[in-house]
């Protein structure tokens, strides 16, 4: 019960004054390291990010990070001795941990979460040190993973969605990688000597972001990063450098449509748009609140599912990163409809360029962001994943902190003047899969 | 696939898996968890209040114990349709006003349909639990279905349908598995419902379902979160407390009938690679005795089929033999109809489905035959106390795993009972089951025969990257 106490002063400091709770140093071996203790479940969540992502892949090996990704826990050479993947996932099933990786575009993540006692916490560091030490990547391992991921990219090229998907970020990108996805070829010729010199070229201790939530104090989590990545190369050979992403020309509007079989055609619009630092960030927030973030109060929602029944769901979003990303606005609905919803989409989100929110509808965007705050924080998993993009993308520390006066802050005649200057309907790409 | 994923929901939201296998609080021996509080409101009502002071916020729940089981035949559907109408309008209320209303304080708010019942919820900051009180018990009682407002939700209620299951092949396989699976238990019906039956519903349908199960003695309210039960209790007195008990329903049991020989069926649906499901009828935890070992053995089986990547089915059929690109299985321990254990693969390119059937029944039989190591039921009770501790981290997850419960019958404070049974489960119990339930009168087997995509897309892969921009 004590704990209980603890930690209700805790998260009421961190709600009110997030940046005395988020401790951040760097390390002796250059690890940047962030730390919220939360002391209430004995528990600890651990991500560790390096800035080694798809956009680091060769041309012809898309799909490498990925790749390598998926098999740096499937197994190790530990004291010049085989460690099995069998081993590893025994071992951490009997600790009752969870450990995965996985790569994004900008970066590959180590992501740990397990009962905070001392003893399984120094089995669970010292068998993910082995790990990332020195993986076996067996061949035999890899050309079965190649088979999963062929057999799985054969399975989704037929799904409208992930056609969708695809050709919209080839749009939005074009021959940025961000707008690059892998293939049948493109896997099958990755090889194990691919990997092996993905991995020991780019990952490294130095410039990797470690985020940990949870029952553990600063000195333990300290030691905790250092020994973790202590079989890792100091500096990586070769660092990752992403392009910048380019905005779209005056006057380039485009449709694409192609045909599917599939009952429902699926739509996406959009365009490229901000990065996560613009100060345009928050009237950006508010303003798509309104527009399509707003769930069921959303402009979008109300034209096209309340008052039209022609889609289950209909959305837009921006997703800003380190580098400038889409706004996208979605819906699905049955094949003879398409047409219609896309006008009813496109004039939607062109009143609201064109207007900018009411007064109305900017108090309900910001009384529902600035409200409902408490809700982004009140669990150590969505702490973990709010510092960990804290982290990644540069932010202040005090983020959180300042989170609801940013918003506050934030004016109708912002939004509209955001709007207008990041997006266009005459700039606007449109695909729809599935089209009549 | 988990072809036990039976929630059916209004907004794209999904639920963690884990949610399925019912857990509890806290590792003590059954002992009952002094946080939660349960109070019976005069009309009927249930309150249960699970106390967590970590943030200042709360999960607030009703629960219907109406779900596709209580549907009768030509109007599969209902319950969720009804779920929908929802959102509409009250006597209070003009259509959009809840919604918006609840985005004022910063909630957030959805509701889900399964075949047991029919939750709706919100979380906010702790001190707008009684404004959500006020619209959730409004609308409990108040709701208005009109025939326009109702018109037009079909239309996206057979969007969703489109999106969630005809245009989903994997859906289809599950939607006709059950419908072989059972005879003559709801069961057999999707909670969506079929096209047919939503084509030709009516305003009156909607109504009628609102009018039979909608009240509060048909109801249990789960509030979870930085709260004081007595205040809950206050509270609910004052906004639910005044609604009228209303006699429910007879439920007709409409058990099904005993399986007599193996079922098959093909299904033909656009898919590059074809998969095999296989689903035995089992038993679920009898609320009238908690204590049977059974579906306990059942679920210790299931983690040591599909606990972790190196459990028996993967480590066999897609690590050592590859001919399975992936294998999975799912039992669903409790709910108010009949249960399944489920085992599906996708088989590795090239490999027949028939080696696969084979692979798995001699997984099975070597269970059979020798029983599991105590490494591996240790491995398994493990993870499943770890998870203990780890769903403690969410509120919602905790107010869920009460609904959940309550509506299949099983209290609140049986569920320490329940992980300390999976904890006395031995290699004998897992043998016996084995033995007594995979047996082939009572297993239906579901073949996905992949058809091509009929107009044969353009796609991207013809296309050199970046052409177009």
């Amino acid at each position: 019960m004590k704990y209980v106490f603890y930690f209700s002063l805790l998260i009421a400091a961190f709600s009110v004054q997030a940046a005395a709770a988020i401790e951040h140093w760097v390390n002796g071996d250059g690890v940047s390291i962030y730390l919220v203790e939360a002391r209430t479940i004995p528990m600890v969540d651990v991500q560790v990010d390096w800035p080694v992502g798809s956009a680091s892949d060769p041309q012809a090996k898309i799909g490498l990070a990925a790749m390598t990704a998926a098999l740096i826990d499937k197994g190790a050479i530990v004291n010049k001795k085989v460690l099995t993947e069998a081993a590893i996932s025994d071992r951490l099933a009997d600790l009752g941990a969870t450990l995965s990786f996985n790569a994004g575009a900008e970066r590959s993540s180590m992501r740990i979460r397990s009962l905070s006692d001392l003893q399984r916490m120094n089995e669970l560091i010292n068998l993910s040190a082995q790990i990332l030490k020195e993986p076996l990547f067996d061949s035999k391992v890899l050309g079965r993973e190649k088979d999963r991921t062929i057999m799985a990219i054969k399975e989704s090229q037929i799904k409208p969605e992930v056609i969708l998907s695809k050709e919209f970020d080839l749009q939005i990108y074009g021959r940025h990688p961000y707008g690059r996805s892998a293939s049948v070829e493109t896997i099958q010729s990755i090889t194990q000597k691919d990997i092996k010199d993905f991995y020991s070229n780019r990952f490294s201790a130095k410039g990797a972001k470690v985020t940990i939530v949870g029952d553990i104090d600063k000195k333990s989590a300290d030691d905790l990063v250092q020994k973790i990545l202590s079989g890792l190369p100091k500096e990586a050979k070769l660092t990752q450098t992403i392009p910048e992403v380019e905005l779209f020309q005056p006057n380039s509007s485009k449709s694409i449509k192609i045909p599917h079989a599939a009952q429902q055609a699926h739509i996406s619009m959009g365009m490229p748009t901000i990065a996560r630092k613009d100060p345009d960030y928050f009237p950006m927030l508010v303003g798509n609140y309104v527009l399509g973030g707003g769930g069921f109060v959303s402009r979008l929602t109300k034209e096209v599912r309340e008052k039209r029944g022609l889609a289950y769901s209909v959305y837009s979003y921006v997703s800003p990163g380190r580098q400038v990303g889409p706004f996208v606005a979605g819906m699905q609905t049955k094949k003879e409809q398409a047409d219609l919803s896309v006008e009813v989409m496109k004039k939607t989100i062109s009143d609201f360029i064109e207007t900018g929110p009411t007064d109305d509808e900017m108090a309900a965007a910001k009384d529902n962001l600035i409200n409902g705050f408490p809700l982004r924080i009140d669990s150590n998993r969505k702490i973990l994943d709010n510092v960990a993009s804290i982290a990644w993308n540069d932010l202040p520390l005090d983020t959180l902190d300042t989170w609801r006066d940013q918003l506050k802050a934030v004016t109708k005649e912002q939004v509209k003047a955001a709007f207008k200057s990041h997006l266009d309907m005459n700039r606007m790409v449109t695909v729809v899969v599935g089209a009549p | 696939m988990n072809i036990l994923t039976t929630l059916a929901i209004r907004w794209p939201f999904f639920l963690a898996s884990t949610f399925l296998f019912l857990s509890a609080h806290v590792i003590a021996q059954a002992e009952v968890p002094k946080d939660t509080h349960e109070y019976l409101l005069k009309n009927g009502l249930r309150l249960i209040v699970k106390e967590d002071h970590r943030a200042p916020t709360v999960a607030h729940m009703v629960w219907y114990k109406a779900g596709s089981i209580d549907e009768v035949n030509g109007k599969t559907g209902v319950a969720h349709v009804l779920e929908h109408m929802m959102f509409k309008e009250t006597k209070h209320l003009k259509p959009g006003e809840f919604s918006k209303k609840v985005g004022e304080v910063g909630g957030r708010d959805n509701a889900f349909t399964s075949k047991d019942y029919t939750a709706y919820f919100q979380q906010v900051e702790k001190s707008h639990l009684p404004k959500m009180m006020a619209l959730e018990a409004d609308r409990m009682v108040n709701l208005k279905i009109s025939a326009d407002e109702f018109a037009k939700e079909i239309q996206v209620v057979m969007e969703e349908r489109r999106l969630r299951t005809d245009d989903n092949s994997q859906a289809v396989v599950y939607e006709q598995l059950m419908a072989t699976a059972f005879t003559n238990s709801p069961y057999r019906n999707p909670i969506v419902g079929w096209m047919d039956d939503l084509k030709n519903m009516t305003y009156k349908d909607a109504l009628e379902w609102y009018q039979d199960w909608y009240a509060p003695n048909n109801a249990v309210l789960v509030v979870s979160g930085d709260v004081a039960p007595a205040e809950v209790l206050a509270l609910a007195q004052k906004y639910y407390g005044v609604i009228p008990a209303k006699k429910i329903r007879d439920r007709k049991p409409q058990n099904e009938i005993p399986q007599i020989g193996v079922r098959r069926i093909q299904v033909k649906a656009p898919a590059e690679n074809p998969d095999i499901t296989f689903a035995w009828k089992v038993p679920k935890i009898e609320p009238s005795n908690i204590k049977l070992i059974d579906p306990y053995a059942l679920r210790v089986l299931a983690g040591i089929l599909d606990g972790h990547a190196n459990s028996r089915l993967n480590r066999s059929l897609v690590r050592d033999l590859r001919i399975a690109d992936s294998v999975d299985a799912s039992y669903g321990m409790t709910g108010r109809g009949p249960q399944l254990f489920g085992i599906s693969a996708s088989p590795a390119k090239g490999k027949p489905l028939a080696e696969i059937e084979k692979s798995i029944r001699s997984v099975l039989d070597e269970i059979k035959r020798s029983g599991v190591s105590d490494a591996e039921l240790n491995r398994v009770k493990s993870q499943l106390l770890s998870s203990q501790i780890y769903k403690r981290d969410s509120i919602f997850a905790q107010a869920m795993e009460i609904g959940m419960s309550e509506m299949n019958g099983i209290s609140w404070k049986n569920l320490d009972d329940i992980i300390f049974n999976i904890q006395a489960v031995n290699s004998k119990d897992i043998q016996k089951v084995v033995e007594k339930y995979f047996i082939d009168d009572a297993l239906t087997v579901a073949i996905l025969e992949p058809q091509p995509v009929k107009e044969k897309n353009s796609s991207t892969q013809k296309m050199p990257a970046g052409m177009r921009h």
